[in-house]
């Protein structure tokens, strides 16, 4: 729709993705801040993390994107440092940020699921914005489809990633708002929670499952893999076995609270 | 620079900078250096529970 926001008269220019991603960042930090007011999450510990959550997410995301598609541009390992050159998997990150997490929360002995309640609004937030930056970027595009069905998106900027001037399913726009469902339903429970963790592990497989269904009408796939006949991408296995894991942990956890309010 | 850089630079030390301040502000609360604010914000109330609004 519009990957370079403006131009310098230098040549320089702002990519709509770091942008998003920028403001999803400034978003996410608003939304912790009141939260720590609410929950009395002590700043001094929960900033140092969200730092370190930021750059692992940014470089995980990065290092799987070239591993993805290194043969198609052979990356180096300058390259691979280069994150705001663009090109970054969602799941990299996630990867990357739930070990600098568990290795942190465990150093500073925070509490584990409470403190990772308290990131899940703030993460869903940004994975809008950063969806959005998608959107605008023309990355992650949809199949093709019927000119006429009316939420098709067609891309006629010559630096967007997707094919130009086809009706495209608009899995950018599904993806974000996925997120948003995500972090209505997080928000709404979060005062009401049965336990620590059930916000987490509700966001988490609630996303899961979306994504494996709108990951059936991306395009832009290249690792896939043949599962009982039907034909499943990196992301969809991922989204399946985070799906599988968040809801066994969420039935475990909820059986040993007795399901009474924390 | 290279703009895009330059933006995820200053989200990073956005937050270089949140968590150097509340770590320094933890420690100085610590030591009982910090002055505390003279008033949480809100409405004022004096110990008889007369409240500080001058108005009527």
């Amino acid at each position: 729709m519009k990957p370079i926001l403006f131009r310098l008269a230098d040549g320089s220019y702002l990519h709509s993705g770091p942008f998003m991603l920028f403001i999803g960042g400034l978003a996410a930090i608003v939304l912790i801040a009141l939260e720590m007011r609410r929950t009395g999450e002590r700043p001094e510990e929960i900033y140092p993390l969200l730092l370190l959550l930021l750059i692992a997410a940014i470089f995980g995301a990065r290092i799987l994107y070239c591993i993805d598609f290194h043969e198609q541009h052979s990356y180096g390992l300058l390259d691979v440092l280069k994150f705001w050159k663009g090109g970054l998997a969602l799941h990299g990150g996630g990867i990357l940020a739930f070990v600098t997490y568990t290795l942190y929360t465990s150093w500073r002995r925070l509490d584990f699921w409470g403190t990772a309640d308290l990131f899940t609004p703030p993460a869903a937030l940004f994975i809008f914005f950063a969806r959005i930056g998608c959107f605008l970027t023309g990355c992650c595009y949809g199949k093709q489809c019927d000119p006429d069905f009316p939420l098709a998106l067609t891309f006629t900027n010559h630096s967007a990633s997707a094919p130009k001037n086809e009706a495209l399913y608009p899995t950018q726009l599904a993806f974000a708002a996925a997120a948003l469902l995500v972090l209505v339903v997080v928000w709404v429970r979060r005062r009401r929670r049965r336990f620590e963790g059930e916000i987490t592990l509700m966001g988490i497989s609630l996303f899961s499952l979306l994504a494996f269904f709108i990951e059936f009408f991306r395009a832009d796939l290249r690792v896939l893999y043949a599962v009982g006949g039907v034909t499943l991408s990196q992301n969809q296995v991922m989204n399946a076995l985070i799906l599988l894991v968040s809801s066994h942990l969420y039935m475990v956890r909820r059986r040993e609270s007795g399901g009474s309010p924390d | 620079m290279d703009l895009n850089l330059l933006l995820y630079l200053l989200l990073f030390l956005l937050l270089l900078g949140l968590s150097v301040y509340s770590i320094v502000r933890k420690r100085l609360d610590e030591h009982g250096i910090r002055d505390e604010p003279a008033s949480s914000g809100g409405p004022t109330t004096d110990p008889e529970g007369r409240s500080g609004d001058t108005g009527g």
